[in-house]
């Protein structure tokens, strides 16, 4: 059990070059298991770089808290630090913003680094550490949720009229994914909400809908087939499109006669139905997803490239498709964090 | 000048335009292909095409596709196609400017490959606004 002293901790400017980096920490801890002696602080910065810290399992993690950090001129959260029976003082949780810090204070990167906001606890036991990294990265903040992302990034982009790459930098993603969750927030509120009877029913768990619709060829098959936008959030409200991934299909089912006049009636579940099914043979069946993903592999390879050509100049063709379909499976599959699944 | 750096600053080209141009829009998503650091956004394709610079508001009120060909390149059966994806995409935005960079001595060539490009294909020119950029004088017309 935990000390009482060490449950109270203080709020100070600590001199990042006292601060000695946590060795120890769970999530470089494999990285370092290759270097034979005590890791050099670049050892370090390069392990947090290489597994990531505050954020999600990637370098690129690594790179949107570096930015983050430079365009707010330091960091908000402050980091937690204990002073050891040694007085050694130790980072237990924010080894990744120290190290940053530590970084632009040696390559004399514009700012004050000298010191940094810290948490301070006096001689924390080994339990009371576990408990912060358990809190901290197994618990988490409790994230978000999209449309409420998207309605903040729409207000710092149409209210306080900030740039995309500074939206970018404080908040970290991709500046096709803020894009796409702005406008998907603007079509929601432009289509769905006028048709909604009052705003009590007014449905942000329908939000994914409309971000499904942000993907290429979406609209453009909504426009072709003779719909507007309107349509689709009346198809999304009286949940024609359910569960809310069926958009993705829309672009076939709407270009099929059969199919489109099923999912105007029943819904797109009940549509993809009649839509044509490949003729699969027992091999292909039988096969796991190992053996098909080498076989796609292989035929990907050995594919003409005028056929290629072909699939490239109609994205909207049943070949296109079909591989977007598997592309949006495959991404859901290995790297949920990235398809919001 | 091999054929490559020659290309990529014609690609420059297209993003100082854009930058400068389009500062009053409180500035754009700007995407280029561009030789950056790894792992930098890349443009999205577009009917089947990756452009060299794809620049886009949101809300969507304008929507920028620049591509660069340099004389050797510019008449070639893969650039009248992907110029041709590209303004019919952008004829169905509410604002869409196709900004093509270009050497000097082809600037008149890529002007007349546009017109051509948009009658061949049924496309409305006065929704699409076209910018021929040739690092003389840059022609602009709706």
């Amino acid at each position: 059990m935990a000390s009482a002293a060490s449950n109270v901790a203080s709020l100070r400017f600590v001199p990042v070059e006292d601060i000695h980096l946590d060795v120890s920490n769970p999530r470089i801890r494999k990285f370092l298991e290759h270097y034979p002696d005590e890791p050099t602080p670049e050892q370090v910065f390069l392990a947090l770089g290489a597994a990531g810290d505050d954020g999600d399992d990637s370098s690129t993690s690594f790179e949107k808290l570096k930015n983050s950090i430079l365009t707010n001129g330091g960091i908000i959260q402050p980091i937690i630090v204990s002073r050891q029976k040694d007085g050694r003082l130790v980072c237990i949780e924010g080894n990744t913003r120290l190290a940053l810090y530590k970084n632009f204070l040696r390559e004399n990167v514009k700012g004050d680094w000298a010191l940094i906001p810290a948490l301070l606890y006096e001689d924390m036991d080994e339990a009371r550490i576990d408990a912060i990294r358990l809190q901290v990265h197994l618990v988490g903040t409790r994230p978000w949720d999209p449309y409420s992302k998207a309605k903040y990034l729409y207000r710092l982009r149409t209210q306080e009229l900030l740039p995309f790459s500074e939206i970018v930098d404080y908040c970290g993603g991709r500046q096709k994914e803020v894009v796409e969750l702005i406008q998907a927030y603007a079509d929601m509120e432009e289509y769905y909400r006028p048709i909604i009877p009052d705003d009590g029913t007014f449905d942000t768990t329908r939000f994914s809908g409309f971000v499904e619709l942000q993907k290429p060829g979406l609209k453009k098959a909504v426009a072709e087939a003779g719909f507007t936008l309107t349509n689709f959030a009346e198809w999304i409200y009286g949940e024609k499109l359910y569960p809310l991934n069926m958009v993705r299909w829309l672009p076939r089912i709407l270009r099929n006669p059969k199919a489109r006049d099923i999912f105007l009636k029943d819904g797109a579940r009940a549509a993809v139905q009649v839509l044509e099914k490949p003729d699969l043979s027992n091999a292909l069946l039988e096969a796991n997803v190992s053996q098909l993903a080498q076989a796609i592999t292989q035929a990907i390879y050995a594919m003409p490239w005028p056929e290629a050509e072909k699939i490239r100049q109609e994205p909207g063709g049943q070949t296109a498709q079909c591989l977007n379909e598997a592309l949006i499976a495959l991404t859901a599959l290995i790297n949920p964090s990235t398809t919001g699944q | 000048m091999s054929e490559s750096s020659y290309h990529l600053r014609l690609v420059e080209r297209i993003l100082l335009y854009v930058k400068e141009s389009y500062h009053g829009l409180y500035s754009l998503a700007l995407l280029h292909d561009m030789p950056a650091v790894i792992g930098a956004e890349k443009p999205p394709r577009v009917r089947g095409f990756v452009p060299d610079v794809y620049a886009v508001d949101a809300p969507l009120t304008t929507m920028i596709i620049g591509e660069a060909k340099t004389s050797q390149d510019l008449l070639t059966e893969h650039s009248l196609k992907q110029i041709g994806a590209f303004l019919s995409h952008l004829e169905g935005q509410k604002r869409g400017v196709f900004v093509l960079s270009v050497p000097w001595q082809a600037a008149r060539r890529g002007q007349s490959l546009v017109t051509s490009i948009c009658r061949t294909r049924g496309i409305d020119q006065t929704k699409v606004e076209l910018v021929i950029l040739d690092g003389v004088k840059r022609e602009a017309r709706r």
